[in-house]
């Protein structure tokens, strides 16, 4: 059993939790939340330690894994460039279908009833939420969310922080540029540039846009790995 | 059937008013309503379940959701966290639903609707199939299509299923 900790004391933080407990690989010490009101309370039975600040402290080979559970993307990114040191597991649920030459990365979890099709390769720190589909030789870059029941046919590529709505479809050997957002229930039929903003059925390209970090960066966060 | 000794009871029936009478009737019987989860369908184990509740093959439904009674929640199905479902509600097939989604009582989301996070649907409304729900939906809509407009009101006394 893995030690385990969670990022991110929210909705997406409860389901990461409830799915590493069902893997039966995990053991779940707690949560870390940067808003102060959550410290030291207890989210789910377990408790809050505090945030961003306050790893360091506990950072002494007492927790092995830590697991960032945050759905915004951008935010998923920064936090995972600034967690150096640190060990991110993947966690896949029992009930997700994982073919075989499927390669997957840290940070990664995939769903309960998500489908990774052979050959399928899917970067660090994405969400494959529930049902969603990743058709075979799709290649999903890192900090991509694939929303619940979304399907990427084969051969596509999503490029890195993408966020796919839920329910969208992407029809096989589609590319879709870097941070994209394609709204939910899409059906992208062509190939999207970095930062477009699709919709529709057939979707189409309504703006290309930067989405800038919800949350102001502490001074370390901007020595994010960037590729 | 209850003076017999048969005290477990499971109303299957589609539309929504009627389920909701027949349960009332078993329980004013004596029956107990139970619920019928099947094997294959991933529930949470916080995940608060009413009586009467049917959730099939394929069916995920997230942590810290809130599930009422007499709910049909049906094949391949999700609800993503902290959900809440009304009494009497149907979830057909394929509807994918995200984050803190309310169903309130007698909703039909129809066969592969999607709705986003944060999103209400109100009491007695009808979603069609294949929608796309983006906003709020008040008691007694009926609405559909990408994204979902709505296109008329389902009156009380109406029966729609």
């Amino acid at each position: 059993m893995q030690k385990l900790w969670i990022y991110g004391a929210g909705g997406h933080g409860a389901v990461v939790a409830n799915i590493a407990i069902q893997t039966n690989s995990f053991e779940l010490a707690g949560f870390w939340d940067d808003d102060e009101a959550k410290k030291g309370k207890t989210y789910c039975g377990y408790p809050i330690m505090g945030g961003f600040e306050n790893i360091p402290d506990v950072n002494d080979k007492i927790w092995n894994a830590i697991f960032i559970a945050i759905g915004d993307n951008e935010t998923r990114k920064s936090l995972a460039g600034a967690l150096t040191d640190s060990f991110f597991p993947r966690i896949v649920a029992p009930s997700a279908v994982i073919e075989t030459n499927t390669e997957i990365g840290d940070g990664t979890i995939i769903m309960p009833g998500a489908v990774i099709e052979p050959f399928a390769k899917i970067g660090r720190h994405c969400i494959v939420n529930n049902h969603a589909v990743i058709g075979h030789d799709v290649v999903v870059e890192d900090f991509c969310h694939v929303s619940g029941g979304a399907i990427v046919c084969g051969q596509c590529i999503v490029g890195r922080g993408t966020l796919i709505g839920i329910n969208a479809s992407i029809i096989p050997t589609i590319h879709i540029g870097r941070y994209c957002h394609i709204a939910a229930g899409s059906v992208v039929t062509k190939n999207c540039a970095d930062n477009s903003f699709v919709m529709g059925n057939p979707a189409r390209v309504l703006s290309h846009y930067f989405s800038p970090p919800k949350y102001p960066l502490p001074v370390m966060w901007h020595h994010s790995h960037e590729h | 059937m209850h003076q017999q000794g048969i005290s477990n009871a499971f109303i299957s029936i589609g539309n929504n008013r009627i389920r909701a009478q027949k349960c009332d009737l078993l329980k004013d019987l004596g029956f107990t309503l139970i619920n019928i989860i099947h094997k294959r369908a991933t529930v949470s184990q916080d995940v608060a379940l009413g009586s009467n509740v049917q959730i099939a093959p394929g069916a995920i439904i997230n942590t810290g959701s809130v599930i009422g009674d007499n709910v049909i929640f049906n094949t391949s199905a999700t609800a993503d966290h902290d959900n809440t479902l009304g009494n009497n509600v149907q979830i057909c097939p394929g509807v994918h639903m995200a984050g803190n989604v309310k169903v309130q009582d007698y909703a039909l989301i129809g066969t592969g609707a999607t709705i986003i996070n944060g999103v209400t649907i109100g009491k007695h409304a009808v979603v069609g199939a294949g929608s796309v729900i983006l906003k709020d939906v008040p008691d007694h809509a009926v609405i559909f299509g990408v994204p979902g407009m709505i296109r008329k009101s389902n009156t009380p006394g109406e029966h729609v299923n």
